[in-house]
């Protein structure tokens, strides 16, 4: 793993990045959206009303 | 950055530095990492410019408006997608832009994204030389002609030094530098009041406004907007990077866009009443030469730290670049720190362009975000295909016609066209329609409806390739 251009070394690594890589693949398809934390419907209407509706209200409300 | 020895290290090193996705042990922000990074990154140096180029066109009050629900309401349609996804799936968001864009569409988005994170480098390392050229001035010494260049290249040296370094010194220096801003932007503010009273500041003239009044206006909403939906360029870098899809939403659009508007205020009013858009002009004025020269070596560390994180994400994006693939992670800072060199060269000529990259900001990403938002939330209901995100097989799912997904070109080429058609960001000559619905959000808005309708209309009925667990025919990694 010490040298990046050596050809035999390269060929190494990425055989170790697609082993790796499949790995993660099957660990993301196979875990539940719970184990990355909610972000719910409600969540949602949160950031819709703040962050999007409330602004434009606020531009169009408070200009010149 | 020292070379792996084993594979554990090898593999670390290709998930923090690479483009694995990253497992959730491997996240480095909970909560308290999420806020205090999100901050960092915001209330960097580039609030206090984006303040004095607001104060060209508006007084404090309707820019403070304008900055605080602009560039809100532009963090929001940018992070919606790119967080979501770049936190459930731990993906870079240049690959998640494979969903929508196809394998080689993405390719053109990493284009914009890098004239993005490296034209914002570029200005903050500017206002890092201007800061040690009015440090030395605040000294009482003359500074030589060529001090701001060097500072340019001075910064660029210490931000390959804190990159190569990785991201844990990066967050290290960010835990202190960003409660430090916080003090010195409270600080200025009550000094600002105690100094001025809010009354002079509100009455304070813009600096060179045009004649329409309302125009001004909307051109700061406008600038507002494209800085909240430039952040195209760190959100999805952070969210990868959180424990919580929560994580990952909540602290960036507080941060990146709320706490980013207020900074930006005390930039503006600054700029206001002491008559400069150079915010490295205006510390020592506000703060007294001891108070005002500390803050200014303060803020000339946050504008490396800021820079850090631009060029962090930057040398990340070149890993798609077959060429820069498995160079070493110091290749790919120096490759992202190489287009920066112009600064060195031309400091005050590329910073005087700052306002017009803002809002170019908006041409390029406003209609990518809107099909991204589209597409993440409309088209695919937050699920995607993670597997064909690494397969550049003819087959697979985001590999569509040649590597190109046509509905999601042709409605960002439709967004731009739009954009310009009401607003040219070099000139800032204007559609009569512009004064109505400033030129990002229908530029965003239009591509996304464009492209929902287009796959509603023809959807793309195949089995998901590759399937769950099947092996990757061409993997791209």
């Amino acid at each position: 793993m010490s040298e990046q251009t050596d050809k035999p070394s390269r060929h190494r690594r990425e055989e170790v990045l697609r082993e790796e890589l499949e790995e993660r693949l099957v660990f993301f398809e196979e875990t539940d959206d719970a184990a990355f934390g909610k972000f719910t419907a409600l969540d949602w209407l949160v950031c819709t009303l703040l962050f999007f509706v409330l602004p434009i209200v606020t531009l169009a409300l408070l200009a010149p | 950055m020292r070379e792996p020895t084993t594979r554990e290290e090898f593999v670390r090193q290709e998930s923090v530095y690479g483009r694995l996705p990253l497992l959730p042990e491997e996240r480095e922000y909970g909560t308290r990492g999420a806020h205090t990074t999100s901050f960092s990154y915001a209330v960097a140096t580039w609030c206090f410019l984006t303040g004095g180029y607001v104060a060209q066109y508006v007084g404090a009050i309707q820019g403070a408006i304008a900055l605080i629900a602009g560039s809100v309401l532009g963090c929001f349609l940018t992070t919606m997608p790119l967080a979501l996804a770049s936190q459930r799936y731990g993906v870079e968001q240049i690959d998640y832009c494979k969903s929508a864009f196809g394998q080689k569409g993405s390719r053109i988005l990493l284009v914009f994204y890098l004239i993005n994170q490296l034209g914002w480098t570029g200005l903050i390392l500017v206002m890092f030389g201007n800061g040690i050229r009015n440090t030395i001035s605040g000294l009482g010494y003359e500074p030589p002609g060529w001090i701001v260049g060097g500072g340019v290249a001075l910064g660029l040296w210490l931000v390959y030094l804190l990159v190569t370094r990785g991201i844990h010194l990066m967050n290290v220096t960010n835990s202190w530098v960003g409660p430090g801003l916080v003090v010195i932007t409270i600080a200025m503010f009550y000094l600002l009041l105690r100094d001025y009273g809010w009354a002079e500041i509100a009455a304070a003239e813009p600096l060179d406004p045009l004649e329409n009044k309302w125009l001004n206006y909307v051109i700061v909403v406008e600038l507002a907007v494209a800085g909240g939906i430039s952040w195209f360029g760190g959100v999805g870098f952070l969210a990868r990077n959180t424990t919580t899809r929560r994580n990952a939403v909540y602290p960036e659009v507080l941060h990146l866009g709320l706490s980013m508007g207020l900074v930006c205020c005390v930039g503006l009013f600054s700029s206001l009443v002491l008559r400069t858009d150079d915010p490295t002009e205006w510390l020592i004025p506000i703060g007294g030469a001891a108070m005002g020269l500390v803050a200014l070596l303060f803020v000339a560390v946050a504008n490396i730290t800021s820079s850090a994180i631009s060029v962090y994400a930057s040398g990340l994006a070149l890993r798609h670049l077959e060429a820069l693939k498995v160079r070493p992670w110091w290749h790919l800072v120096l490759w992202s720190l190489v287009p920066c060199m112009p600064f060195v060269l031309w400091p005050e000529e590329l910073s005087g362009m700052g306002s017009n990259f803002l809002a170019y900001n908006g041409t390029l990403y406003a209609p990518v975000v809107g099909v991204l938002f589209a597409d993440w939330v409309f088209v695919r209901r937050q699920r995607l295909n993670i597997r064909a995100i690494f397969d550049d097989g003819p087959k697979a799912d985001y590999y569509y016609t040649r590597g190109f997904h046509w509905p999601a070109l042709v409605s960002m080429i439709l967004g731009q066209a739009i954009f310009f058609a009401l607003l040219d960001p070099l000139s800032f000559e204007s559609h009569p329609l512009f004064l109505y619905l400033t030129a990002s959000i229908p530029a965003c808005l239009v591509p996304g409806i464009v492209y929902t309708v287009w796959l509603k209309l023809r959807p793309r009925e195949r089995a998901a390739v590759p399937a769950p667990g099947e092996s990757l025919t061409t993997p791209n990694i």
